[in-house]
C-alpha cells in the first residue's frame, strides 16, 4: 500500500460565522434584500437556509441547505457537466 | 473493558514492579503510535475539545472539535478502503474561513465554501464532507461522460462505504435515511443503476476493480472529446461486472471485457472442488489465452467456500496451498507484473460470508 498523503482542502463557514461572512464578500445586503438565490433550485439564499457557495467562471454561485441541491453543487463547482449558469457577479 | 482491568491487575499483583513497567512500556507504546499517527492524534484532540466545549460552550472548542472529529472519522475510515494499490478517496483537510468583521474572504474559482451545522449536529457536517469529498476526488477525469443515473449510483455508493467504515451507526442511519434512499427512489434509472453497483460492491469489485479501471480509463482518455461510444464503454463494464458478480453456480459468464479503451480479462476461482479436482493447469492456460489477446490488465478472482476452513481444516489449507501457487506459476510463467492482491470478506449470491482475494497483473506488453 502507497501511504503518501494527498489532501483534498475544503473550507468551511463557521454557523455563527454566516452573517461575518457575506458581511466580509460585500453580499449581507444583496443577502437581507432577498436578491442571492440558490443555482440549483432558485430559492432565496436566507441567513438561515445558506449551505456553501463556490466560484465558477468568475461568477458566485449559491446553494441552499437541500440535502438535493447540495448533491448537485458539489459535484459541479468541481467542474461537472451539469453547467449552473446563474450567479451573482462580485 | 472488564478483562483489560483483570490483566493489568493481574500483572501487578503476579509480577510486581515488573508488571508496572510492563504496563508502562505498552501505554508509552501507544501513545506514540497516537502522536505519531495524525488521525489517531485528531481523535484524540476532538474527544478533548467536545468536553472542552461541553463544559465551557466556547465556539473556538466547538470549531476545534467538529474541525478534528471530522478529520479523524474520515480519515480513518478511508484507511479502510482499498482502491487497488492506493486509498480512496483522498485525504480530507478542513479548514475554516475566517470571515470576522473587518476581514474579507476570499472566494477562489473552482473552491468550494460549506456552511457547517452546530456540534449538535456533526452527523450531518460528516456526511456533508464525506458527500464533497467522493465528488471532488473520486471518478476524476470521466464525470464528464457518465450518464448522471450512473454517476449519482457510484457517488452514493462510495459515500455509503466511507460511512460504513467510520463505524457510527448514527452516521450512516441519517445519511441512509436522508439521502441514499430517497435519492435512490427519486428514478428508476437510478434505482437499476444502484442494484447493480451493490452486488458488485457485495462481491468486492466496486472499489477493487471497477473503480481501479475507471481510474485507468480516464488516464487513456484525457484530452479526448465525450462520445456516446465512451458511455456505452463505461456501462457495459458495470455489466459485465454485475454479470459475474450474480453468476450462479455453474452458469457461464464473459470473463473478458475488450472494447476500444477498456480490455480486461477475470479468472474465477470460486468452486473449491474444480481447483483441487483438475490442480492449477486449466487456470494458467486460461491466462495464456487471456495474454494472447493483449489485454491490460488480467484479475484473478478467488472466493474461498464458505467455513471451509472451520468444517474442513485440510481441504482448506491444500485450497489456500494451490491458489499460491496459481499466483507463484503465473508470475513465472508469463511477463506480468503483480499490481495489487487485496484480501478481503465478501457476501456471495446466497447471502453467505465468503473469504476472497482478488490479485491484478498487468502484462508487460502494457508498460512496454
Amino acid at each position: 500500500m502507497k501511504r503518501e498523503r494527498a489532501y483534498e482542502l475544503i473550507r468551511v463557514i463557521y454557523h455563527k460565522d454566516t452573517v461575518n461572512f457575506f458581511k466580509s464578500i460585500g453580499l449581507f445586503d444583496k443577502l437581507t434584500s432577498g436578491e442571492i438565490l440558490c443555482s440549483v433550485c432558485g430559492e432565496k439564499i436566507t441567513i438561515k437556509n445558506f449551505r456553501a457557495v463556490t466560484r465558477k467562471s468568475g461568477k458566485l454561485l449559491f446553494c441552499c441547505d437541500k440535502d438535493s441541491c447540495i448533491q448537485e453543487f458539489t459535484s459541479v463547482s468541481k467542474g461537472g457537466k451539469n453547467d449552473i449558469v446563474s450567479g451573482t457577479d462580485h | 473493558m472488564i478483562s483489560f482491568l483483570e490483566l493489568i491487575i493481574e500483572l501487578v499483583t503476579k509480577y510486581g514492579v515488573w508488571g508496572i513497567i510492563v504496563i508502562f512500556v505498552v501505554i508509552i507504546i501507544y501513545l506514540l503510535s497516537v502522536i505519531l499517527d495524525e488521525d489517531k492524534s485528531a481523535a484524540w484532540r476532538a474527544r478533548f475539545y467536545k468536553a472542552v466545549y461541553k463544559i465551557s460552550g466556547k465556539s473556538e472548542a466547538e470549531k476545534r472539535y467538529i474541525e478534528n472529529d471530522i478529520s479523524s472519522r474520515i480519515n480513518l475510515a478511508r484507511r479502510n478502503m482499498p482502491f487497488g494499490k492506493e486509498y480512496l478517496p483522498k485525504a480530507i483537510k478542513v479548514q475554516w474561513v475566517e470571515g470576522g468583521e473587518g476581514k474579507t474572504a476570499q472566494i477562489k474559482e473552482n473552491v468550494l465554501l460549506i456552511r457547517l451545522d452546530p456540534a449538535e449536529s456533526q452527523e450531518r457536517n460528516i456526511v456533508l464532507l464525506a458527500n464533497a469529498l467522493v465528488k471532488r476526488t473520486s471518478l476524476v477525469g470521466i464525470r464528464y461522460i457518465l450518464e448522471e443515473p450512473l454517476e449519482i449510483s457510484i457517488d452514493l455508493n462510495l459515500v455509503k462505504n466511507l460511512l460504513r467504515e467510520i463505524g457510527n451507526k448514527k452516521i450512516l442511519d441519517w445519511y441512509l435515511r436522508n439521502e441514499y434512499i430517497p435519492t435512490i427512489d427519486s428514478s428508476d434509472e437510478i434505482k437499476k443503476w444502484n442494484e447493480k453497483i451493490v452486488e458488485i460492491d457485495e462481491r468486492g469489485l466496486f472499489t477493487r476493480l471497477l473503480l481501479v479501471e475507471l481510474d485507468d480509463y480516464s488516464k487513456r482518455i484525457a484530452g479526448k472529446t465525450e462520445t456516446k461510444e465512451m458511455f456505452d464503454e463505461i456501462a457495459g463494464l458495470v455489466e459485465f461486472l454485475y454479470k459475474i458478480s450474480t453468476k450462479a453456480y455453474g452458469q457461464d459468464v464473459p470473463l473478458d471485457y475488450i472494447t476500444k479503451n477498456i480490455k480486461i480479462g477475470v479468472i474465477l476461482v470460486g468452486e473449491t472442488s474444480k481447483i483441487l479436482l483438475t490442480g492449477i493447469e486449466p487456470y494458467l492456460k486460461a491466462f495464456a489465452y487471456k495474454t494472447q489477446q493483449q489485454l491490460t490488465s488480467i484479475y484473478v478472482i478467488r472466493w474461498d467456500k464458505e467455513f471451509l476452513g472451520t468444517t474442513d481444516p485440510k481441504i482448506y489449507e491444500q485450497f489456500v496451498e494451490i491458489t499460491k501457487k496459481l499466483d507463484e506459476k503465473i508470475l513465472e510463467k508469463f511477463r506480468v507484473q503483480k499490481d495489487f492482491e487485496l484480501k478481503y470478506i465478501c457476501i456471495d449470491t446466497l447471502g453467505n460470508k465468503r473469504k476472497a482475494r482478488i490479485s491484478r497483473y498487468i502484462p508487460e506488453y502494457v508498460s512496454q
